[in-house]
């Protein structure tokens, strides 16, 4: 199995995570990917090759390695959690703009944008403030899935773009559980030590 | 002042906030003890609030600074404790972070703005009932706003509000079979939040709180637009 991404590439980062916390074996090779994604030509994110087949961006190669490897961490019941992981993984998602424009832009990114950025954390945290009184510690329910972790980076990633997590009490809870599964492993902008 | 729900700073969990325009970490150690300093390292000025906590000390994530406190009781909250470079050397006794009261009382954690000055209500908890969290949010608006935001949509199941100055001007929402109570954090920094407990441990009503609160804050949000 080859990974081609690299490591300030967010959109590949869920991709990284599932591979190591499901201790699959891959080989990376370094590709740039965030820059070329921003200006809307080249790769899409990373590209997987898993035995011959060749899997483009990060939904597909999420699915694919959850599909194949890991039937567990696909979500059971569709419906929503399919319309955020949707959401989570298009280009138009705004925490993922938001945080390019800032890092590989020397306008950084507009208000607008870090506005509607800070929204969607919001609304992450109001979703994980109601889960967790039906004990639900993640988004699918009792169990992490691909959602999770597809939602992890631009949360984890959210002081590139300028916004802070401390006001978002939940969020910073279903971070830490994030954080606490064995194998997760970090990337630039998500330390280590926490 | 309240800064969070008890429940917002785990054990081993950091948070920053801001008290009155002071920003401050808000820290919980193994030991479970709340602590809030000065969200500042004496070192090189980084915030302690992105570092972490290990056993009962926070480390700052810049160049390794640990503070805590020292065992044998000599006082004094925020001590260094260890310089990752220098392991061999005794830590800098100048270099230590300003500590601020802290206490936990109706299920939230309170900040004084100042040595001496606990801003726990001195009457919380005391003759009440138990409570159980609902959740805090937090907006751009001066706190006056959101208090009066609150107070002007009542939550769902009381009749009446009360806020007593001594209890740290906390709105007590009462119905007949509910009481809420709501806590506001003035952050200073053109953000205010609503601390929210209530003495009913059931969820639906828990989760009809939540999202009064949620849709008080919306609202406010709306009309604090430029």
């Amino acid at each position: 199995m080859i990974l081609y991404d690299n490591d300030l590439d967010a959109d590949a980062y869920p991709v990284r995570l599932l591979l190591s916390l499901l201790n699959l074996g891959c080989e990376r090779v370094i590709a740039d990917s965030s820059p070329l994604a921003l200006r809307g030509h080249g790769p899409r994110g990373p590209v997987l090759d898993d035995g011959g087949v060749r899997v483009v961006g990060a939904a597909a190669v999420l699915r694919h390695l959850a599909a194949c490897h890991a039937p567990d961490w696909l979500p059971r019941s569709p419906g929503p959690v399919d319309s955020l992981f949707t959401s989570l993984t298009s280009p138009r998602f705004a925490p993922r703009q938001a945080r390019l424009l800032a890092l590989f832009t020397a306008e950084g990114a507009p208000p607008g944008l870090v506005e509607e950025a800070t929204r969607w954390l919001q609304d992450l945290d109001d979703q994980v403030t109601l889960g967790e009184f039906d004990g639900h510690l993640w988004f699918a329910g009792k169990r992490p899935t691909i959602v999770d972790l597809a939602a992890f980076g631009p949360a984890a990633l959210s002081a590139d773009y300028g916004v802070e997590q401390d006001p978002f009490p939940a969020l910073r809870r279903w971070i830490r559980r994030v954080r606490a599964l064995p194998g997760f492993v970090p990337m630039p902008g998500v330390p280590q030590f926490y | 002042m309240p800064v969070s729900l008890s429940g917002g700073v785990e054990p081993g969990a950091r948070t920053g906030t801001s008290v009155s325009a002071q920003p401050v970490v808000v820290w919980r150690g193994q030991d479970g003890v709340v602590r809030a300093w000065a969200d500042r390292c004496p070192h090189r000025g980084m915030r302690l609030s992105l570092g972490f906590v290990r056993d009962n000390t926070l480390t700052c994530i810049y160049h390794g600074w640990s503070f805590g406190w020292l065992a044998d009781g000599d006082g004094g909250d925020g001590k260094c404790l260890a310089v990752p470079s220098h392991p061999g050397a005794a830590p800098p006794a100048k270099a230590s972070v300003p500590a601020l009261p802290a206490a936990e009382a109706l299920g939230m954690i309170w900040v004084g703005t100042g040595p001496g000055d606990t801003t726990v209500p001195p009457d919380a908890g005391r003759g009440r009932e138990a409570v159980h969290p609902v959740r805090s949010v937090t907006v751009q608006a001066p706190a006056p706003a959101l208090r009066a935001a609150l107070e002007a949509a009542p939550p769902p199941g009381t009749e009446t509000a009360e806020t007593t100055e001594a209890d740290g001007g906390l709105i007590a929402f009462n119905g007949p079979a509910v009481r809420v109570l709501a806590a506001i954090q003035d952050r200073g920094d053109g953000a205010a939040a609503a601390h929210v407990v209530t003495t009913r441990a059931d969820t639906p009503t828990r989760k009809a709180l939540c999202l009064w609160a949620a849709l008080v804050r919306d609202r406010l949000a709306a009309v604090m637009l430029p």
